[in-house]
């Protein structure tokens, strides 16, 4: 590894100000993806910007309607939080499917969306669920929702010296469920070879009231199949309905041929995760009751 | 270079760091703790796990710098006094779940960390748990059942 000066504010406006005023800087949260790029000779920061020591960007707080993730929360520290899986399961599935529980004891949920690797495990589930974003940089903050903050794979729309501080949940309605289903070779340290985050909204007698879908590995960045979505209200969980959303979802797609997965065998899945995340949603909304909370 | 005290394996040190020296070559070559085994170097084989303020982490992908303040374990840290096994490293010996052996302290101590926080595990509980350590010997099966019976034995 390169040699570097590595600094550690102990807070934002500090880690700003570094950032903004040091070329060649980054910024270090958990150091899974960033210490790997430089070992690998990838990149040779002058300086690391570490962000350990900023206080309340590792707190979940849940706020004015809003589970709040400070950007430097653990993989392992959400998939513990018993409110992500009340309130945000699709988010909990993912983070217990990423890497490894050493790699997940370390890594961070804003260092996975600012890499913005198109399977990212942890964005499908955020989109699903519309997240936000907040953003420090020498101009004050931003908030901008995640979807816009993606820019072609590994690209984000973060400004020179803008931090993420924090991703906005916004808690669901009631009889509300998500699942993201992941298509790997093997269970642990593995990225999606595909994946599908669903989020769905029941009436009580089981008609479809609203749903969202978010696919990671089926274009440059995460997709929202929104087409497919507008299939959601009104419709029904069955066979049918299930294989004309998965061929709407699958229209929408555009996955590439990688030396991890074929294209074609990607698109033969995109329709086969859909239905059955949806299936899952089904089944959790009826387990919990409709009062996930 | 920077002077940084944190504890390791119960007592409390200090050491003089380079902004890029890594967790796992701080222990190996300073503190002469080389049970700590440095594998594959990118957080992919789990041979360097040691516990960081109680939770599992690779020590490849660690700056010496950011356990300042901190608490680290190692396999070094597990035995008692007089040098006798901890359970675990004792179940490990009764089980035959031992090959080469260069896995084995990062085995053991995503083991401890598992056993830590769920004191009894099921199967897919103890395979989960080592989801992050390769044995290139393939001894996975005694791995599994050597974990398991350290529940068993303290059930």
């Amino acid at each position: 590894m390169n040699d570097f000066e590595l600094f550690e504010p102990a807070s934002v406006e500090e880690a700003v100000g570094l950032l903004a005023g040091r070329r060649g800087s980054f910024v270090l949260a958990g150091g899974t993806d960033l210490l790997v790029r430089m070992k690998r000779g990838e990149l040779a920061p002058e300086n690391l910007i570490s962000l350990r020591l900023v206080p309340n960007l590792s707190s979940i707080r849940e706020e004015g309607g809003f589970l709040r993730l400070g950007a430097c929360v653990t993989h392992r520290a959400i998939e513990r939080s018993p409110r992500v899986r009340a309130l945000f399961p699709a988010l909990a599935d993912a983070e217990e499917s990423l890497g490894s529980i050493q790699v997940r004891n370390l890594g961070t949920i804003g260092g996975n969306l600012c890499n913005a690797a198109p399977s990212a495990d942890t964005v499908p589930p955020l989109v699903a669920h519309e997240a936000g974003l907040r953003l420090f940089g020498p101009e004050g903050e931003r908030r901008v929702p995640l979807e816009a903050f993606f820019a072609g794979p590994c690209g984000t729309t973060l400004k020179p010296g803008e931090l993420l501080t924090e991703i906005e949940l916004p808690v669901p309605p009631p009889r509300t469920s998500s699942a993201y289903l992941k298509l790997t070779r093997r269970s642990c340290m593995e990225l999606p070879l595909l994946g599908a985050a669903v989020r769905l909204s029941l009436d009580p007698d089981g008609t479809i009231l609203d749903g969202k879908i978010a696919l990671s590995c089926a274009g440059p960045v995460c997709l929202r199949a929104k087409k497919a979505e507008a299939l959601f209200p009104g419709a029904r969980v069955e066979d049918d309905f299930l294989e004309a959303l998965g061929r709407a979802a699958l229209e929408e797609a555009s996955p590439r041929e990688s030396f991890r997965c074929s294209a074609e065998y990607r698109r033969e899945m995109i329709p086969v995760l859909v239905g059955r995340a949806v299936r899952r949603c089904r089944e959790r909304i009826l387990q919990t009751g409709g009062d996930p909370a | 270079m920077k002077r940084i005290w944190f504890t390791l394996n119960g007592e409390s040190v200090s050491a003089e760091v380079k902004a890029n020296t890594l967790l796992v070559d701080l222990l190996r070559d300073h503190f002469h703790l080389t049970g700590t085994k440095m594998g594959c170097g990118y957080g992919e084989c789990g041979a360097c796990t040691v516990l960081l303020d109680g939770a599992s982490v690779n020590s490849c992908l660690v700056l010496a710098c950011q356990v300042a303040g901190r608490e680290v374990l190692t396999v070094e840290g597990l035995s008692g006094g007089e040098g006798e096994l901890h359970p675990i490293q004792k179940a490990f010996v009764a089980h035959g779940a031992v090959q080469c052996g260069v896995c084995t302290p990062g085995m053991v101590m995503s083991a401890k960390a598992l056993l830590d926080e769920n004191p009894r595990p099921g199967e897919r509980d103890a395979v989960k748990g080592i989801g992050g350590n390769l044995c290139r010997c393939t001894g996975y099966k005694k791995i599994v059942e050597a974990v398991l019976s350290v529940r068993e034995e303290e059930a």
